[in-house]
């Protein structure tokens, strides 16, 4: 398999199937972070749109010798998301407001256990209920230590903050994680 | 300094990943022991950290590769531009090799077949009338050839068959037996008068020396 920087390289002479090939190897990676963070399959869909178009139009700017290519896009994936997290701010106060007493969708019976009786999909759509109700900057990093597995340094580089910061994001991300799921009845096998 | 739940949270990743100094940990797992809210805590975080890397992928849209290259490049079902570099590729392609072989193959054979000489192709080789001529000369020949192969080899199984039958026949008599100058036994004669019809045949001719050996 060529490596990213090749194919940026054959895309930057103009060959259609390198752009192709290195949408086709990245597409699952955009829209699973763009989903984890927004919780809703069309954002999801149209930000990945998004940060393609964005990659496709500045792929002249990327430097191997600065990182990966992954590291690099999920730094624009990560931007466009915090952009559209600030841009629709307000529409998501009002829909909270107007869920506000009804049953919560993802919520599980008291006291069940996943290994009892949830799948690990079930599982997944739990942890993205929860997700939504932690703030921004902790849940980018929970999702892409933990979901995404980049490892501090590249978190480092695609936040744009200090290892310590990242160190306690992810740390602070995974205590509440770790409660809203214990509110909602999800929580591990501690026999 | 005294440990407090709020270090405990502070430091969980850290110990978690055992990151901790051994002094730091040891404060750490007294606290646990005291505290059940943070050792509740701990372990749900734990058994969390430890689940969600392994939680499934979302299924990414079908189509969603499809419409992303259509709003960037806008190359989805467009054919690539042909340069040097993929006509070369193209030409080195295993599929371009293999007909390549196939045809060079079949022109050979067609060669063989029309009695062609490829270092002496003139006009008249391409003329349909004498490509009849060479094509059907050359089935006749290879049908001529076809028919005294079969011929030769219905001659060696003939008397092969004859002598395992005159193998099996008993002994004669001694009291019968015929004199020098008799005729041979009917079954003999038969099989030389065979022999002798087949005779233009190489293969017949050096049984039949062998036979009469034998005989």
């Amino acid at each position: 398999m060529e490596p990213d920087s090749q194919l940026v390289a054959q895309c930057l002479r103009g060959e259609a199937a390198a752009w192709e090939e290195l949408v086709r190897r990245h597409t699952r990676r955009v829209y699973n972070l763009a989903y984890r963070f927004t919780s809703n399959r069309q954002e999801a869909e149209d930000l990945s749109q998004e940060v393609f178009l964005r990659i496709y139009r500045t792929l002249a700017s990327y430097r191997a010798v600065h990182g990966e290519f992954t590291t690099w896009l999920t730094s624009v994936t990560r931007n466009l998301l915090i952009d559209h997290y600030r841009r629709t701010r307000r529409d998501r106060l009002t829909d909270s407001i107007d869920e506000e007493g009804s049953p919560a969708e993802h919520k599980a019976a008291p006291g069940r256990r996943p290994d009892e009786s949830a799948s690990a999909s079930e599982l997944s759509a739990q942890v993205q209920h929860a997700l939504t109700k932690i703030s921004p900057e902790l849940r980018e990093a929970v999702i892409l230590r933990d979901l995404q597995g980049l490892d501090y340094r590249e978190i480092q580089q695609v936040l744009s903050v200090p290892e310590g910061t990242v160190k306690s994001r992810i740390n602070r991300g995974r205590i509440e994680l770790a409660r809203l799921l214990t509110q909602m009845g999800v929580t591990g096998d501690r026999a | 300094m005294t440990w407090t739940c709020i270090h405990s949270e502070e430091r969980l990743a850290d110990y978690l990943e055992g990151q901790l100094e051994p002094a730091e940990r040891a404060q750490m797992e007294a606290h646990l022991a005291e505290c059940a809210a943070c050792r509740e805590l701990a372990a749900q975080v734990r058994w969390i950290s430890g689940r969600l890397p392994h939680l499934p992928p979302e299924v990414v849209p079908p189509g969603l590769v499809y419409r992303i290259l259509e709003a960037t490049s806008g190359t989805v079902g467009r054919k690539p531009a042909i340069t040097w570099k993929t006509v070369l590729a193209g030409l080195l392609s295993p599929r371009f090799a293999l007909g390549l072989g196939t045809v060079a193959a079949t022109v050979f054979i067609l060669f063989q077949a029309l009695d062609i000489n490829p270092r002496k192709i003139t006009m008249d080789n391409l003329n349909p009338v004498n490509l009849y001529r060479a094509a059907d000369q050359q089935a006749h020949l290879t049908y001529a050839r076809g028919m005294r192969f079969v011929n030769d080899l219905r001659v060696v199984y003939e008397i092969r068959s004859r002598l395992e039958e005159a193998s099996a026949t008993p002994a004669p008599v001694p009291e019968q037996q015929t004199p020098k100058n008799a005729p041979a036994p009917q079954s003999e004669q038969k099989l030389k008068n065979d022999l002798l019809r087949h005779g233009s045949s190489l293969t017949a001719a050096i049984t039949l020396a062998g036979l009469g050996g034998g005989l």
